[in-house]
C-alpha cells in the first residue's frame, strides 16, 4: 500500500514538474547559449523572489513558504499592490519567470459571480480569490487582461476569508454557491500552498455552501488525501489535445486529466465537467463532435455531477488590453462580436454550433445536467 | 541596447576599457561611450543627475544610435533597451568582503520613502539585496540616526528606477553595486576602487550576456516582427497614396497582420496598390474596402 502511494507521489510529481515547466524557458533558453551558466539550484528554485508584507511574515502559510523556498530572495513589501500594480511590467515576460507575492487580502473578500460564468442554477453565486494568477500560460485567459502582473499573489489571511464565508452562508436563506477557484487553478498550485487543506474542515462545517474548484490539473494526491465532501465539486476543465496543444500552454494532455478525472470519481468526488472555452474555428470545428464522444467513452456520464459550457468570451476591456500585448496572436486577431461589453463570437454562430455539440452532447447528459452560457 | 550610467569616471573606466567603447565626441552634455551594442554615459553625483543622463541616453539611443543600429542589420539589440547602473555603495554590516558585487531587487529613495522594484531576471549567482538611495554619503554617524537594522547605500539608483518606471519595462533596468566601504567613505582610495571593478569585471559581463539574452528572447516573443522590411515599406507607400487616415492604416495593418497568422503572403495583392494614388479620404476608403474584401478571400 505504501509503495503504491509512494509510486502515485511521483506521477504527481510527474505531472507537477510538467505544470511548472514554464518557469523553466528562459532558463532553457539560456541553456542554448554557449559560456551561460544554469546550475541545479536555481532549477529547484520556482520562485527566485518572494515578495512578502510586512504584516503577513506572522502568518502560518507564510511560515510554510519561507521554510520551503529557503533559496529564494525574501523581499519586505508594505503592500502588495506596490509590487503586483507597477505601471511598467510585461505580463508576458513575468509568466515565465513569475514571483510570488505573499499578502493579507483587505475587504471585500467575496464577490457576487459575474454574469460571463455559468452559476449552475444557484441564485446565490459567489466567488473569492485565495490566489491572484495561475501557474499555467493558457493563451486565451482572461487574467492576462485583468491583472497587470504575472505574478502570483496567495492571500495567508485564512481565517478572514473563513469568517467572510461564514457570514454570506447565514445571512443567505437559499444555499450558496462558492467558485473558489475561477481566477486561479487551487488544484494545481496545492503542491506550493496547499489552500484546500485548509479549508476543507471548513467547508465540511457549512452544508448550506456548495463550493467549486476548477481545475486543468492531472495532480492526483488531492483525491486521495481527502475524503470526498457533499458541498464540494471537482470542475475539470477539458478540451480537444489539438486545442490544448495550441492554446493551454504548460497543461497537462488530455489523457492525463481524463485520468484525474476517473481517480476523482473513484474516490466519490463530484466531478463536473467544463467544455469551456469553445472556438469556432475552422481548424477546429470538427474535432469537438469526436471530442464529446470520446470523453464519454473514457468516462461513464452517469457518474457525472453536470457539464459546462461556454464559447470563448471576455471583457471587451480585458479583450483590448491582451490584444496590445499579444500582438501576433492569431486569436486576438480575429473577427469577433461585441454585445453588452463582451467580445465573443456572433450570436447565430454561437446557436449554430450550439446545436450540433448539443446534438451529441445530449446522448449522454440529460438537458437539466447542461449548462451554457 | 545596453545602456549603462555611472556616476564616477573611475567606475566608467575599467568597463570602457573591457567593452573596448569608443567616446561619442559629437555628444558634449555628457561624456558617452559606446559601441554597437553598449552605450555608457557618466551621469555625475546623486539621483538628479542619474535621472537626467539616464534619459538623455535613452533618448539619443532611440533616435541617433538606432539608425546607426539598423544599419549594423544585428536583430538582437533593436530598439530593446535595458538600463545597467554600475557603481559603487557603502554597506553598514559586514556580511560583505569590500569589492562584493551586489544585485538589487529593491530601491528605497530615503528621501520620499518610495520604494521601487526592478524584475530581476538576471544574474542568479550573486546575492540580492535592497538599496537605500540617500542624497548624500552616509557615514556611520548617519547611520545611528537612521531606523533601519542595516544598509546598502548609494545616491543614484532611485533616480534610475524613476527613469525606468516612465520608459522601460520593469525587466529593463537592472542595479548593480560593487561594496566600496563600511560607511566610511572618506578613505577610499581611486586605484584601489578600480581594482574592485576589476576582479568584478566577469561577473558583470556575465550579466551584460544575460540581458542580451533577455532582450533577444523579449523581441523575438513579444516585439512585433511579423512584416517584412519590403512589407512595410509597402504598407507606408498605400497608406500615403491612398491618403488614409491613422484609423484606416491601422484596419489595413490588422487584415495584413490577420492574412500572415493564417499562413497567406499578402504581397502581391498588395504590390498591386502601391502605386495607386487618390484624391481624396473618401477614394481611399473606396479601395480599402477592395483590399480587405481580397485579402480575405484570400482567405
Amino acid at each position: 500500500m505504501k509503495l503504491q502511494q509512494n509510486l502515485m507521489r511521483k506521477t504527481d510529481k510527474k505531472e507537477n514538474n510538467k505544470e511548472f515547466a514554464g518557469f523553466m524557458d528562459i532558463q532553457e533558453h539560456f541553456r542554448d547559449v554557449k559560456d551561460v551558466k544554469v546550475d541545479a539550484k536555481s532549477e529547484r528554485e520556482i520562485f527566485r523572489n518572494i515578495y512578502v508584507e510586512e504584516a503577513a511574515f506572522d502568518y502560518p502559510i507564510t511560515k510554510a513558504v519561507l521554510q520551503k523556498y529557503i533559496h529564494s530572495n525574501i523581499i519586505p513589501i508594505h503592500h502588495y499592490k506596490d509590487v503586483f500594480n507597477r505601471t511598467n511590467q510585461h505580463y508576458g515576460m513575468q509568466k515565465q519567470y513569475p514571483a510570488l507575492i505573499l499578502a493579507i487580502k483587505s475587504d471585500p473578500l467575496l464577490y457576487k459571480g459575474p454574469d460571463v460564468c455559468q452559476n449552475f442554477g444557484f441564485s446565490n453565486f459567489y466567488y473569492t480569490s485565495f490566489l491572484l494568477n495561475c501557474i499555467f500560460d493558457c493563451e486565451y485567459c482572461f487574467l492576462q487582461g485583468m491583472y497587470p502582473s504575472a505574478n502570483l499573489v496567495a492571500f495567508v489571511n485564512i481565517e478572514d476569508f473563513k469568517d467572510a464565508i461564514t457570514k454570506i452562508v447565514s445571512n443567505e436563506r437559499e444555499p450558496v454557491y462558492l467558485a473558489a477557484s475561477y481566477d486561479t487553478d487551487l488544484i494545481a498550485f496545492h503542491g506550493i500552498i496547499p489552500y484546500l487543506d485548509y479549508f476543507y474542515d471548513f467547508f465540511s462545517t457549512l452544508p448550506n455552501l456548495y463550493v467549486e474548484v476548477r481545475t486543468k490539473s492531472a495532480g492526483q494526491i488531492f483525491y486521495e488525501e481527502h475524503a470526498a465532501l457533499e458541498n464540494f465539486i471537482v470542475a475539470f476543465t477539458l478540451a480537444p489535445e489539438e486545442v490544448i496543444k495550441k492554446y493551454e500552454k504548460y497543461t497537462p494532455s488530455l489523457k492525463a486529466r481524463i485520468k484525474a478525472v476517473k481517480k476523482a470519481i473513484d474516490k466519490g468526488f463530484k466531478v463536473r465537467l467544463c467544455f469551456d472555452p469553445i472556438f469556432i474555428d475552422t481548424e477546429y470545428e470538427s474535432l469537438y463532435e469526436k471530442f464529446y464522444d470520446y470523453i464519454f467513452s473514457e468516462i461513464e456520464p452517469g457518474k457525472i455531477l453536470d457539464v459546462g459550457y461556454g464559447f470563448f468570451r471576455m471583457p471587451v476591456d480585458f479583450y483590448k488590453r491582451i490584444k496590445k500585448q499579444k500582438s501576433n496572436s492569431k486569436l486576438f486577431i480575429d473577427d469577433y462580436c461585441l454585445i453588452d461589453g463582451i467580445v465573443s463570437y456572433p450570436t447565430a454562430l454561437q446557436e449554430e454550433v450550439k446545436e450540433k455539440h448539443f446534438a451529441i452532447l445530449l446522448k449522454y447528459i440529460q438537458k437539466d445536467k447542461l449548462f451554457a452560457l | 541596447m545596453i545602456l549603462i550610467i555611472t556616476a564616477l569616471m573611475i567606475e566608467a573606466a575599467p568597463l570602457i576599457e573591457h567593452f573596448r567603447l569608443r567616446r561619442d565626441m559629437s555628444i558634449h552634455e555628457f561624456p558617452v561611450y559606446r559601441n554597437a551594442d553598449i552605450a555608457l554615459i557618466v551621469s555625475g553625483v546623486g539621483k538628479v543627475r542619474s535621472a537626467i543622463a539616464a534619459t538623455y541616453l535613452l533618448s539619443i539611443c532611440n533616435t541617433k544610435y538606432n539608425k546607426d543600429i539598423e544599419n549594423v542589420n544585428d536583430d538582437s539589440c533593436i530598439k530593446d533597451h535595458t538600463l545597467v547602473n554600475i557603481g559603487f555603495c557603502g554597506a553598514s554590516e559586514t556580511q560583505y568582503e569590500i569589492g562584493s558585487l551586489i544585485l538589487i531587487n529593491k530601491v528605497i529613495d530615503m528621501d520620499t520613502g518610495i520604494d521601487s522594484y526592478p524584475d530581476v531576471f538576471v544574474g542568479k549567482d550573486l546575492p540580492a539585496e535592497t538599496l537605500c538611495c540617500f542624497s548624500k554619503p552616509i557615514s556611520k554617524e548617519d547611520f545611528e540616526n537612521i531606523n533601519r537594522k542595516s544598509v546598502f547605500c548609494d545616491m543614484e539608483s532611485s533616480g534610475i528606477m524613476e527613469v525606468a518606471k516612465k520608459f522601460t519595462y520593469a525587466h529593463q533596468v537592472v542595479i548593480l553595486k560593487i561594496i566600496s566601504d563600511y560607511l566610511n567613505p572618506k578613505n577610499l582610495n581611486k586605484e584601489t576602487l578600480k581594482g574592485y571593478l576589476a576582479k568584478q569585471m566577469p561577473k558583470i559581463e556575465q550579466i551584460i550576456k544575460e540581458v542580451k539574452q533577455l532582450n533577444y528572447y523579449f523581441s523575438k516573443n513579444f516585439t512585433d516582427k511579423i512584416f517584412k522590411e519590403e512589407e512595410k515599406i509597402i504598407l507606408e507607400a498605400i497608406s500615403e497614396n491612398l491618403k488614409f487616415t491613422h484609423a484606416m492604416k491601422q484596419i489595413l495593418l490588422n487584415e495584413v497582420k490577420k492574412a500572415k497568422l493564417e499562413g497567406t503572403e499578402p504581397i502581391k495583392i498588395l504590390e498591386a496598390y502601391s502605386k495607386v494614388k487618390v484624391n481624396s479620404k473618401t477614394e481611399g476608403k473606396k479601395f480599402l474596402n477592395e483590399i480587405t474584401a481580397k485579402l480575405n478571400a484570400k482567405d
